[in-house]
């Protein structure tokens, strides 16, 4: 079996970001999480047994409980999100429940950025259109949209806000880099 | 000495002193200035030079309309050309300089123009220049140095900008007391303020934007109270409340500068261009992306000039910025002052100008009979009124000294004279309608306001205030506040208006009583009269375009200039369009007006680009995950889309040539590693995957076994290659297709557009794993050796054949094996989890040490691909090619009933025998190299034009053949075999032969031994 030494995570050779002043942003890598992609005829009832929670049917929403999210990316797509070092088990239950369905890991596929802090919606509004007042992007939403010059699964986590980030593992350099760049004056400011 | 400031009066902190420069001489002013009030107040009209003839030009406006008073700001490489300096705000150690004029502003050698200009009138460059073509090039350089007012600057910007996007349920563009209203009426309630929103009302989200430091527009400028608040002092109280409601943004410093379809409008913020720099580590500049549901448009108006003979002189000023500068900044611009009026404005900025201390000695008025309550105030300052009166010319050059007055009709020219140092013009006023226009919205004449107005809204947008052609202040409160209320309602808010506050009465109601008046025709020697003063357009030049039949308002505009300067005509395009009306015997609207477009006001490209200007940012760069050992092993870089690829790792002391030949020859005499990561990878499956790959590509998938490889072609409907590569069947209905690294996107949504347009019943799902698995191709002789130590699989060629995969594991990390090979030797493609992937590099390479193993790049691999003759899609093909083309008729199928390409296959054109044909090329010189592109022609000595028979696709040296060689599609290429050939370059022709497109191993001993 590979050993953990062996395996480094996309954003392993950046820093994590702290907000010490409780005013700005905090910024990082929830490594090695398990994200599978599911499409197909997906039964609510068959994911409730097999991650005991629903499946998002509205667009744009994810459903979380506590050690799993499904995110809605499409009307025959979602990414299940789970614990570090799981999608082995992850695929098996869910190719056991879902016969109808392709599962396939991307886990390797995608870095996570967990974002954070009372700076967070106003970076993020600097590389998305999307609207992302609470009122319209509340704790639970989910989705798939551009980003700066890249494509991002954007998941808000919490109202607090936090919100997790999917990139496409080769991008997630320039993505972190973009997010510190953005933000830089607005933190040198509370310095 | 701001000798001609005020002692009190304004908005300003007169206890704080700031410094400033203007043409190197030091000067001061107070926090509240513009670099305008604060010259002003230090005496200084004349700011620069004109356009065209380089005549001395003063401030004329008071906001964003002033064509002048354009100066340069800052040094360096932060350095701002053609800066209004009548919106600049002051600060402490601000340097400005005057454009436009060398060697000094008082003495300019480019004035020789202005006696030169009679020879060039409007068209010149378009008459002058056109003959003899040739000598374009000789005159542009003259033309290009002469053009222009500030110059750009030539270091890099230091500056940072940003920008970010917006929502709101109103945006009020413009915080006068219209739009302060409006934002009071949509902005949610806050408790105790007013009364308590109904019950479960979020509020609507508002954002407020206005160009100016402070909010209050029109207001700042006026002696009103509101409430029994001075009318300076309100628009700060509103501010207050306004900043104590959620989702209430206000921005100050903030230009909405575009108003595009669907309420999506642009508006730029200037963070920090009032301080000086480094003083704060925000950006620059801010651009706002604003999508909005309402728009209430509340951008006031701006007074017009008038239009007669020497009315650019310095000391000629709009009516309203005199007023302004004395009433908001405390300055008087100048000691002795003559109005000339069209309308009632005008004698309320005399009046407030006589107020401030300057002798306002005349007003003439081209009305036959002014009358009213602010005519008896101006008489009973003493000031004369002169009725049926116009100003017919004006004394002095770099000042006004005095100006000559006749009546209207021109019958007693000359009947007074009256010594002045200020003319304080006004022509009415002209609604701010730019951002309207710009939404589509339709401008409708207003005659008694002589102006265009907002017509019926193009989008759910309400014009108010003074941008509707509504002057009185009550009126403007009151129509702002419904406004505010009517546009939250659309938004699916309800609320009531706020209480409209108490104004004194000496505003009036805001009627001009107005008599068009647009200009005298004037003989030449009255001097230039001009409608257009940031471009230095006259009304001779609106004749001269009328003669030669530019009446077309479009076409006069472009032959006159009109309009054309950085302050887009907003303070010339009314009257411009009344001279012309005048000239062709129409009326205004019957003349039409040009399209109003972005931006209202200059935007800097930075704020444009934001954050994605240079390096890292400017594209989006990726990156496999064992970038970093490339790195630092002396890969060198080349860009393959937004992937970095190694191109060859250069030892000490080497060159890329001498690099790539180590790597290529390497590969075939031990064992090379190659970072192939890159390559897309998609996988597919379903019930129907295989019955879905046998459509798109064209060779047969359903019949491969799992666990076997298959290379394939794939065509578009046409018939050309668009796309290759090895797809492995990894169980019954599963693939895994492989692109190549540029076409992964491509293909990903070739085949969703098909399967979701098409062929939706077929059960199929795809998903991108390009990321998700690293691969590492391992090749040559002694790749077998190498991989077999690290892992249990057993690798000889009986129990793992050429194109065939196992799972395996892999130096204990879980992945596939692919035999499969680009080089022509025997390799393995590795694939493991990307997160383990430098790991297995870094153990390869310790393993190889004793193979001597050498990390290459993509030049080496295409080296020994094209020795194979294995093609690159795009390369070798260029989308008009065809798998018969490439040779590979073998890999179209005659079995299955269609495919992607089968019908374009058959066209007659795709049948043609003539066709480019992919061959071989042999130089007859081995150790010439043909420059890839080059052009194959059957006859070496040919005259031009040249027979032209194909091109040459792939090109190198083979240091493994000992000789170049070369890829090339020819007009019947494959029936030509052993033909000689000629390579026409500028300066030699190469000959060469046509040979079988295969130059190592042609039967493939070592790829599949």
């Amino acid at each position: 079996m590979a050993e953990a030494w062996q395996r480094q995570s996309p954003l392993a050779r950046r820093s994590p970001m702290d907000d010490d002043t409780g005013a700005g942003l905090a910024m990082t890598e929830r490594e090695f999480l398990a994200k599978i992609t599911v499409r197909g005829k997906v039964a609510d009832d068959a994911i409730r047994d097999a991650l005991g929670i629903a499946l998002p049917g509205e667009p744009n929403t994810a459903c979380s409980g506590k050690d799993h999210a499904i995110l809605w990316l499409g009307p025959d797509e979602w990414l299940v999100v789970g614990p570090p070092d799981t999608e082995k088990e992850l695929v098996s239950t869910l190719a056991t429940a879902l016969p109808d369905a392709a599962v396939i890991d991307v886990t390797e596929g995608y870095a996570t950025i967990r974002l954070g802090g009372p700076l967070a919606r106003e970076v993020l509004s600097m590389g998305t259109p999307l609207d992302l007042h609470p009122r319209e992007f509340a704790a639970g939403a989910a989705t798939r949209t551009l980003f700066a010059r890249t494509t991002v699964i954007l998941h808000k986590i919490s109202d607090d806000p936090v919100f997790d980030i999917h990139v496409e593992r080769s991008q997630a350099e320039y993505l972190w880099t973009w997010l510190e760049t953005a933000s830089r004056p607005y933190r040198d400011a509370l310095r | 000495m701001q000798s001609w400031r005020n002692s009190t009066g304004g908005i300003i902190d007169r206890s704080r002193r700031l410094s400033f420069t203007f043409d190197g001489r030091r000067l001061a002013g107070h926090p509240g200035d513009t670099l305008a009030s604060a010259l002003l107040a230090n005496g200084i009209h004349l700011v620069g030079r004109s356009f065209k003839y380089h005549r001395p030009r003063g401030i004329v406006g008071s906001g964003v309309e002033e064509p002048n008073a354009l100066v340069r700001l800052g040094e360096g490489g932060a350095v701002e050309p053609n800066a209004r300096a009548t919106t600049s705000e002051l600060f402490d150690g601000l340097v400005a300089s005057s454009q436009n004029r060398w060697p000094s502003l008082a003495f300019d050698v480019g004035a020789l123009n202005s006696v030169a200009s009679g020879l060039i009138p409007a068209g010149f460059y378009y008459k002058t220049f056109m003959w003899p073509a040739k000598a374009w090039t000789f005159y542009e350089r003259f033309i290009r140095r002469a053009a222009g007012l500030g110059q750009a600057p030539e270091e890099p910007d230091p500056d940072v900008y940003e920008k970010r996007f917006a929502h709101c349920d109103v945006l009020v563009v413009g915080a006068g007391p219209a739009g302060l209203q409006a934002a009071r009426a949509a902005a949610p309630a806050p408790a105790g303020v007013r009364a308590a929103p109904a019950a479960g009302r979020s509020g609507a989200r508002v954002i407020l934007a206005d160009e100016q430091a402070v909010p209050g527009g029109s207001l700042l400028a006026e002696h009103v109270t509101l409430d029994g608040v001075p009318g300076q002092d309100w628009p700060e109280s509103v501010r207050t409340e306004l900043a104590s409601m959620t989702d209430v943004t206000l921005l100050t410093r903030t230009t909405v500068a575009g108003y595009y379809d669907h309420n999506f409008l642009v508006a730029v913020e200037r963070l920090t261009d009032h301080l000086p720099s480094g003083e704060s580590p925000l950006p620059r500049q801010r651009l706002w992306k604003i999508r909005a549901r309402h728009v209430v448009l509340a951008t006031g108006a701006i007074e017009r000039p008038l239009v007669f003979p020497g009315n650019d002189r310095p000391g000629v000023m709009l009516g309203s910025a005199v007023r302004a500068f004395a009433n908001r900044w405390g300055v008087r611009c100048g000691a002795r002052a003559v109005v000339f009026a069209n309308n009632d404005s005008a004698y309320r900025s005399a009046i407030d100008a006589a107020d401030s201390g300057i002798h306002v000695t005349t007003i003439v008025d081209c009305r036959a009979a002014p009358r009213g309550r602010l005519v008896e105030e101006a008489h009973s300052r003493g000031i004369d009124v002169l009725a049926g009166s116009v100003i017919a010319g004006v004394e002095g050059r770099k000042r006004v000294r005095g100006v000559a007055i006749s009546t209207l009709d021109g019958s007693t020219p000359a009947a007074a004279r009256k010594e002045c140092d200020l003319v304080m013009m006004s022509g009415g006023w002209n609604p701010t309608v730019h951002l309207a226009s710009q939404s589509g919205t339709r401008l409708a004449w207003d005659e008694s306001l002589a102006t265009f107005i907002p017509g019926d809204a193009a989008s759910h947008q309400t014009s108010v205030g003074a941008a509707a052609g509504t002057f009185g202040l009550v009126e403007c409160l009151t129509s702002g506040a419904l406004a505010g209320t009517d546009a939250a309602a659309r938004a699916g808010f309800d609320g009531e208006a706020p209480p409209v506050p108490e104004v004194d009465d000496d505003t009036g109601d805001g009627a001009l009583d107005l008599e068009a008046f647009w200009h005298r025709p004037a003989s030449p020697r009255d001097g230039k009269a001009f409608h257009d003063l940031q471009n230095d357009v006259t009304t001779a030049d609106v004749a001269l375009a009328t003669r030669e039949n530019y009446v077309s308002v479009e076409h006069f505009k472009r032959y006159t200039t009109t309009g054309m300067g950085t302050d887009q005509g907003k303070t010339s395009n009314v009257n411009g369009l009344a001279i012309l009306a005048g000239h062709v015997g129409s009326s205004i609207p019957g003349v039409g007006h040009t399209t109003y477009r972005p931006f209202y006001t200059p935007v800097t490209i930075g704020a444009l680009a934001g954050i994605d200007t240079a390096g890292e940012l400017y594209d989006p760069v990726r990156r496999t995950p064992m970038h970093a050992w490339h790195a630092a092993n002396g890969a060198h870089f080349e860009d393959v889309g937004q992937w970095k690829r190694p191109y060859c790792y250069l030892r000490e002391g080497e060159s890329v040539e001498e690099a790539v030949e180590r790597e290529t020859r390497a590969v075939r005499t031990g064992v090379g590693i190659l970072d192939a990561s890159t390559l897309g990878k998609i996988d597919v499956q379903g019930k129907d995957a295989a019955a879905f790959l046998d459509r798109l590509y064209t060779g047969t998938f359903s019949t491969l076994a799992p666990g076997r490889c298959r290379y394939g072609l794939m065509c578009h409907d046409d018939g050309m290659v668009f796309d290759d590569g090895v797809t492995a069947r990894i169980a019954d209905n599963r693939f895994l297709v492989s692109t190549t690294t540029g076409g992964a996107a491509t293909v990903l949504n070739w085949f969703e557009e098909w399967l979701q347009t098409e062929w939706w019943d077929l059960d199929v799902h795809m998903t991108s794993v390009t990321t998700q698995w690293a691969a590492i191709a391992v090749a040559g002789p002694e790749s077998r050796d190498l991989v077999s130590g690290l892992t249990t699989t057993d690798l000889s060629s009986d129990a793992f054949p050429f194109m065939t995969w196992r799972d395996a594991d892999i130096a204990g990390i879980p992945g596939r094996i692919f035999r499969i090979s680009f080089s022509g030797e025997t390799g393995y493609e590795l694939h493991v989890p990307a997160s383990y992937a430098l790991s297995l590099w870094q153990i390869l390479m310790m393993a190889g040490e004793r193979h001597a193993i050498t990390p290459y790049g993509t030049e080496a691999m295409h080296v020994l691909r094209a020795e194979k003759g294995f093609i690159i899609v795009g390369q070798d093909t260029d989308g008009t090619t065809t798998p018969h083309d490439l040779g590979m008729s073998w890999l179209v199928s005659k079995k299955k009933p269609d495919f992607l390409g089968k019908r374009g296959l058959r066209r007659p054109d795709t049948l043609r025998e003539d066709r480019k044909q992919l061959v071989g090329l042999l130089t007859d010189d081995p150790q010439v190299v043909i420059p890839e592109g080059a052009h194959v022609s059957p006859e070496p000595e040919a005259k031009p034009p040249v027979p032209m028979e194909g091109w040459v696709s792939s090109s190198y040296m083979s240091p493994n053949c000992g000789h170049s060689i070369a890829l090339a599609l020819i007009r019947r290429g494959h029936d030509r075999m052993g033909e000689s050939v000629a390579i026409p370059l500028e300066d030699r022709t190469i000959r060469a032969r046509i040979v079988k497109p295969v130059f190592f191993d042609e039967e493939g001993a070592r790829l599949r031994g």
